[in-house]
C-alpha cells in the first residue's frame, strides 16, 4: 500500500512538473475558477496585453489568458492585483483605470468599476466591503461595496498609496510617494472609514506583510521597517543591501508560519527572520524576480520572471528551502501571484 | 488573401518584364539664363531606387499631411495613432522610424532628441517635390539613413515663368470637426521669386468606434483627440547670372490632445504642444564648369508635454524638450570633363538640447568631410562617395558608398546597384535622459546592398516616361541596434541590444495615358519585407514589431477635361505589437480613398470644387495595438486661384 501511495505521489509530481512551459488551453475546469492559484500578468505598458493565468492545483491544469478566453477581449493595460470577495474576483487594472469584477466560476465580467486616477491594490475587509488604493500623487482609498460592485466612499491618505494589510481590525496603507515623495503608513479604522493615525517609517514604502506577532513590516527604499500592529510604534529598521536613487526592492512576501520574510533584491531572494537585525548577504534563491509571493497553504515560494519584458514570462515555484520545484510559462510580465 | 497573393505574384512577374525611374534625369536644369546646380544627394543617387512622387499625386493630396500621402501612394509603412493630426512615423526597408532620414530642402529635420520625424507636422500643400531614396547611403546623408531618405522640397517659385504671380485661397471642411484653411501665393519677377503658404488646420477627431476592449463592446466616441496647427512656409530665390541665392522659413505651432487607449476609462489628460522655427539660406555659384554650394540652417524645436491630474487639476507631468540645430554644408563640385565629376564637402553641425529630463544642457559639435565622384563610360555611370565623421563622442569608421547604373542604348532598360555602409549616432535621449540615459552607448553601424531593374516601355515626345515599371531587391544589416530595455536598477535604459538583418523585394508599375481630352494615371507598388533578429538571448525570424511583411498601394487618376477622379487603395499586412511574437496580433487591413474634383476657369480665376472620402468602406482597423483609427470620413473643399501673367 505504501508503495502504491509512493507511486501515486510520483505520478502527481511528474504531472505537475510536466506543466513546465505548457499552456493547456483546451482543457476545461469543471469546477470553474473559484479555487486555485492566479498569476496576474501586468502586460506591457500601453499594449493592452495584461492577462491572468489560472493554475488549478487539484487537476494540475494551467490555463493562460483566462480573462481573454472567457470574455473575448483583453484584460486591459497593466493589471496589478486580483482580490476575492463575495464569490467574485476583483482585478485592478491600473492603466485602464478600472476594476473588472468577474464571476469566479466562469471568469466572465459581471461589472466594471470605474472612476479612478491610478488604481493599484485591492484588500478585502469583510464579506461586504473592500478597499482599493488609488492615486499617483495625493492618494485615496476607495471603499467598495463588493455586492453592489461600486464605490461607496473615499478616504484621503498619503501620496501614491500602494499595498494594504488588515491587522487588529485596522488597515495599514503604504504611502509609497507615487510620483512624489512620502514615507508614511496611513492607518484606517474600517468601522468609520477614517484615517486615525499616520506612522512615519522610511522613504517610499511600497509593500506590507503581517508577521506572527501581528506586527506590520513595510518594505521601503532603503529599509525594512517593523511597526507594532497595536500601538503603531516603529520597532526596528533593517537596512537593505541593494538600493539606489532609482532602485529599491518593491516586492515582499511572508512564509506560511509568518516568521520569515522574503524580499526580492537585485541579487536574489533574501530570507529574513522576523527576529533578525540585518539582511543576509547570501540569497536563498540566487535569481532576480519581478514579483514574489508565497502560497499561504503550503509555504511554496513563487518567483515571477518577466524574462526580457517583451516575451511571455515564467512563474518558478520553490520549496521554502530554496529548492526549485518547477516553472510554468505564463503571460507578459508576471507581477503577482494570488491564492484562493 | 489568396486572391491578394495571386495578384502580387502576377504583379511581380509583370514588374520583372517592365520597369522605370529617372536615372536619366538631367544633371543640370537649364532655366532661362541661369543654370540650377543640382543638389549633391540628387546628383549621386543615380545608382539607387528613387520614388519621385508624381506632381499630380501631390496636387491631388494637397489637404493631407505627409504621412497620409505616403501611406496612400507609396510602399512605405506609416505608423499612426488615432486620426488626423496625430503622430505619424515612417518605416522603410525593415527599419524603425529612427532609421529614415527626413530632409527639408537638403537639411535633416529628424528630432535631435528622439531621432524620428513626425510626418503629421508636414502639410502636403507646401511641398513641391517629394523624393524617396530607398537605401540612401550614409556617406551622402550622414547619420540615421539605414532605410533610406525622404527628401522634401518646398521651393515652388523657382520654376515659375517670368512676370507671373498667383494667389490661392482654399478651405476644407469635413467629418469630425475637420477645418483646413490655406492661403498661398507665389510670384516671379525678373530675378526674384518667392512663395508663401499660410495654413490653419484643426480637427476634433471625435469619431465613433466600437470599443471591443470594454465590457459590452460599446460604441464610444473618441475623446480628447483634438488637434490644431497653424504655420507659415516662405521660400525666396534670387537668381543672378552665375549665382543663385535661396532662403526659406518654416514656422509652425501645433497643439494636440493625446487620446486615451481603447479599453481605458480615463477621459484623457495628456496634451502636447509642438513648436518649430526653421530658417535656411543657400548660395550657389557656378565657376565655368565648376560650382560652389553653401547652405546653412538654424532649427529651433520645442515640445511641451503635460499630463493633467483630473482630480487635483494639477499637472502630474510637465515636461519640455527644446533643441537647437545649427547646420552648415559647404560643397565644391569639380566637373573635370563631360563624364567625370567630383564633389568635396565639409559639413558642420552643432546640436543643443534643453530638456527637463536632462541634468544639464548637452551640446555636441560634429564635423564631416565628404568626397564623391561620378564617372560615366558609355552606358555605365559609376557613383562613389566617402565620408569621414569627426565625432568627439564616438569613433566612426569612414562611410563608403559604391554604385553603378547601366542603361541600354535605347534606354528601355536600366540596371542599378549600390552597396554602402551606414551609421546612426545615438540620440540625445539615448545619452542624457534621466534616469536611464547611457553615455557609453555606441552608434549603430551597418551596411546595405541593393539591385534595381527598371524598364521603360514608352516615353512621350518630351522624353518623359509614361509607362514603366521597376523591381528592387535589397539586403541590409544593422549592428548595435539601440533599444531601451529594463535594467537591474528597475529603470529602462538604452543598450546596443541586437543586430537586425532585413531583406525584401519592392516592385512598382506606372502608366500614363493621354487621349484627346482624357488622361489616366496609374501607379501601383508592392513591397515584401522580412527581418531576422540576433542577440545574445535569441536569434529569431520574427518580424520586427509593427512591421508588415506585405504592403501594397494602388493609385488611379482619371481626368476628362477639368473633371478629375482619383482612387487610392492601401493594403497593410498583419503585424505584431512585439518583436517576440507574444504581443497583440494586428490583423491586415485595406483602405480605399476616393476623390472627385471639378475645375472651373474664368479668365484669371480658377475655382476648384473637391469631395474626398477616406476609408470608403468604413473599415475598423488598427495601426497601433491600442488606438482606434477613424472610419469613413468625408471632406468638401474649395479653392479659388487668381493668376496674373
Amino acid at each position: 500500500m505504501k508503495n502504491f501511495f509512493n507511486f501515486l505521489l510520483l505520478c502527481v509530481v511528474t504531472i505537475f512538473i510536466s506543466c513546465e512551459k505548457t499552456d493547456l488551453t483546451n482543457q476545461s475546469v469543471s469546477s470553474g475558477y473559484s479555487h486555485g492559484i492566479y498569476v496576474v500578468n501586468e502586460g506591457n505598458y500601453g499594449q493592452n496585453n495584461a492577462s491572468v493565468t489560472y493554475i488549478n492545483t487539484d487537476s494540475n491544469i494551467v490555463i493562460n489568458d483566462v480573462f481573454q478566453k472567457a470574455n473575448n477581449r483583453s484584460l486591459g493595460d497593466v493589471a496589478m492585483c486580483l482580490g476575492f470577495a463575495g464569490g467574485k474576483g476583483f482585478i485592478v487594472v491600473n492603466n485602464s483605470y478600472k476594476i473588472e469584477c468577474v464571476d469566479l466560476k466562469t471568469f466572465k465580467t459581471v461589472q466594471v468599476i470605474t472612476g479612478f486616477t491610478y488604481p493599484r491594490y485591492f484588500l478585502k475587509i469583510n464579506d461586504n466591503t473592500a478597499y482599493v488604493t488609488d492615486g499617483n500623487f495625493a492618494g485615496k482609498v476607495y471603499v467598495i461595496d463588493v455586492n453592489m460592485m461600486k464605490k461607496t466612499d473615499s478616504i484621503p491618505v498619503g501620496y501614491g498609496p500602494e499595498n494594504m494589510v488588515l491587522v487588529n481590525n485596522n488597515v495599514f496603507v503604504a504611502n509609497s510617494g507615487g510620483w512624489g515623495i512620502d514615507s508614511t503608513l496611513s492607518v484606517i479604522n474600517p468601522a468609520t472609514n477614517k484615517v486615525f493615525t499616520t506612522v512615519k517609517v522610511d522613504a517610499f514604502p511600497t509593500d506590507l506583510v503581517v508577521d506572527a506577532n501581528n506586527n506590520v513590516w513595510a518594505l521601503c527604499q532603503n529599509y525594512l521597517v517593523c511597526v507594532n500592529g497595536s500601538n503603531f510604534t516603529v520597532l526596528k529598521k533593517i537596512p537593505l543591501l541593494h538600493s539606489s536613487e532609482y532602485y529599491n526592492p518593491h516586492r515582499m512576501a511572508i512564509d506560511q508560519s509568518k516568521t520569515t520574510i522574503y524580499i526580492a533584491e537585485d541579487d536574489g531572494v533574501k530570507a529574513i527572520s522576523i527576529t533578525a537585525l540585518s539582511v543576509p548577504t547570501i540569497p536563498l534563491i540566487a535569481r532576480k524576480f519581478y514579483g514574489l509571493d508565497v502560497n499561504p497553504s503550503n509555504g511554496q515560494i513563487f518567483g515571477c520572471n518577466a524574462e526580457n519584458y517583451s516575451q511571455k514570462g515564467f512563474v518558478i515555484r520553490y520549496k521554502n528551502t530554496g529548492e526549485i520545484i518547477d516553472s510554468i510559462q505564463v503571460g507578459m510580465i508576471p507581477g503577482s501571484v494570488f491564492f484562493n | 488573401m489568396k486572391k491578394f497573393l495571386i495578384y502580387n505574384i502576377l504583379f511581380l512577374c509583370f514588374a520583372v518584364n517592365l520597369f522605370g525611374q529617372s536615372s536619366d534625369s538631367m544633371k543640370q536644369i537649364l532655366l532661362k539664363d541661369i543654370q540650377i546646380i543640382e543638389n549633391r544627394s540628387t546628383f549621386y543617387n543615380g545608382d539607387k531606387s528613387v520614388i519621385k512622387l508624381d506632381s499630380q499625386i501631390i496636387v491631388a493630396n494637397k489637404t493631407a499631411d505627409l504621412g497620409e500621402l505616403l501611406l496612400a501612394t507609396t510602399p512605405l509603412f506609416i505608423n499612426a495613432i488615432s486620426g488626423s493630426g496625430a503622430l505619424e512615423t515612417v518605416s522603410l526597408r525593415g527599419t524603425s522610424a529612427n532609421h529614415t532620414s527626413v530632409n527639408w530642402n537638403g537639411f535633416p529635420i529628424n528630432s535631435v532628441t528622439a531621432g524620428s520625424a513626425d510626418l503629421s507636422l508636414i502639410p502636403v500643400a507646401v511641398l513641391s517635390n517629394v523624393n524617396i531614396v530607398k537605401g540612401a547611403s550614409g556617406s551622402l546623408y550622414g547619420s540615421g539613413t539605414f532605410g533610406g531618405s525622404i527628401d522634401l522640397e518646398t521651393n515652388q517659385s523657382a520654376s515659375l515663368p517670368n512676370n507671373f504671380s498667383d494667389a490661392t485661397f482654399s478651405f476644407e471642411t469635413g467629418s469630425f470637426g475637420s477645418r483646413k484653411t490655406n492661403f498661398s501665393t507665389d510670384a516671379k519677377l525678373n530675378r526674384f521669386s518667392f512663395d508663401v503658404n499660410i495654413f490653419d488646420n484643426k480637427s476634433t477627431n471625435n469619431f465613433k468606434y466600437q470599443d471591443y476592449e470594454k465590457f459590452g463592446n460599446p460604441v464610444v466616441e473618441q475623446s480628447h483627440n483634438k488637434t490644431a496647427s497653424q504655420g507659415l512656409f516662405f521660400d525666396g530665390n534670387v537668381n543672378l547670372n552665375a549665382s543663385q541665392f535661396i532662403f526659406g522659413i518654416w514656422y509652425q505651432n501645433k497643439d494636440k490632445e493625446i487620446p486615451p487607449m481603447m479599453g481605458s476609462y480615463n477621459a484623457g489628460s495628456e496634451n502636447e504642444n509642438d513648436n518649430t522655427f526653421k530658417i535656411f539660406a543657400e548660395f550657389k555659384r557656378r565657376f565655368g564648369n565648376n560650382s560652389l554650394d553653401w547652405k546653412t540652417a538654424l532649427m529651433l524645436d520645442k515640445e511641451h508635454y503635460t499630463d493633467l491630474n483630473l482630480q487635483t487639476d494639477e499637472f502630474d507631468i510637465d515636461s519640455q524638450i527644446k533643441s537647437k540645430l545649427f547646420y552648415n554644408d559647404l560643397d565644391f563640385r569639380w566637373n573635370c570633363s563631360n563624364n567625370f565629376s567630383m564633389d568635396f564637402a565639409a559639413i558642420y553641425s552643432r546640436i543643443e538640447g534643453d530638456v527637463t529630463a536632462y541634468q544639464n544642457i548637452p551640446v555636441e559639435q560634429n564635423l564631416a568631410l565628404l568626397t564623391a565622384a561620378q564617372y560615366q563610360i558609355k552606358q555605365i555611370t559609376f557613383d562613389a562617395s566617402v565620408r569621414k565623421e569627426f565625432d568627439a563622442n564616438a569613433k566612426v569608421h569612414p562611410l563608403i558608398s559604391l554604385g553603378a547604373d547601366y542603361k541600354t542604348k535605347s534606354k528601355w532598360l536600366t540596371l542599378k546597384s549600390n552597396v554602402s555602409n551606414k551609421f546612426r549616432r545615438p540620440t540625445f535621449n539615448d545619452k542624457y535622459w534621466t534616469p536611464g540615459g547611457n553615455l557609453d552607448i555606441l552608434p549603430e553601424t551597418g551596411w546595405s546592398a541593393d539591385f534595381t531593374a527598371e524598364n521603360v516601355v514608352k516615353k512621350n515626345k518630351l522624353g518623359e516616361k509614361i509607362c514603366w515599371s521597376e523591381i528592387s531587391v535589397y539586403t541590409s544589416k544593422i549592428n548595435n541596434w539601440i533599444q531601451w530595455i529594463p535594467q537591474p536598477d528597475g529603470n529602462w535604459s538604452p543598450v546596443n541590444y541586437k543586430s537586425v538583418w532585413s531583406r525584401g523585394v519592392e516592385s512598382a508599375v506606372h502608366a500614363k495615358i493621354h487621349f484627346n481630352k482624357f488622361s489616366a494615371n496609374f501607379n501601383a507598388n508592392y513591397s515584401y519585407t522580412a527581418t531576422t533578429t540576433y542577440n545574445t538571448e535569441m536569434s529569431t525570424n520574427n518580424q520586427l514589431a509593427y512591421l508588415p511583411k506585405h504592403n501594397a498601394t494602388v493609385w488611379l487618376n482619371l481626368c476628362y477635361r477639368s473633371f478629375n477622379v482619383s482612387y487610392s487603395y492601401t493594403y497593410i499586412g498583419t503585424r505584431n505589437s512585439l518583436e517576440s511574437g507574444d504581443g497583440t496580433q494586428l490583423p491586415s487591413f485595406s483602405l480605399s480613398n476616393v476623390q472627385i474634383s471639378q475645375n472651373f476657369t474664368f479668365r484669371k480665376f480658377n475655382l476648384t470644387l473637391n469631395v474626398k472620402i477616406n476609408n470608403l468602406f468604413d473599415q475598423q482597423y488598427l495601426m497601433s495595438a491600442t488606438y482606434p483609427m477613424p472610419g469613413r470620413t468625408i471632406f468638401f473643399s474649395t479653392a479659388i486661384t487668381i493668376k496674373n501673367k
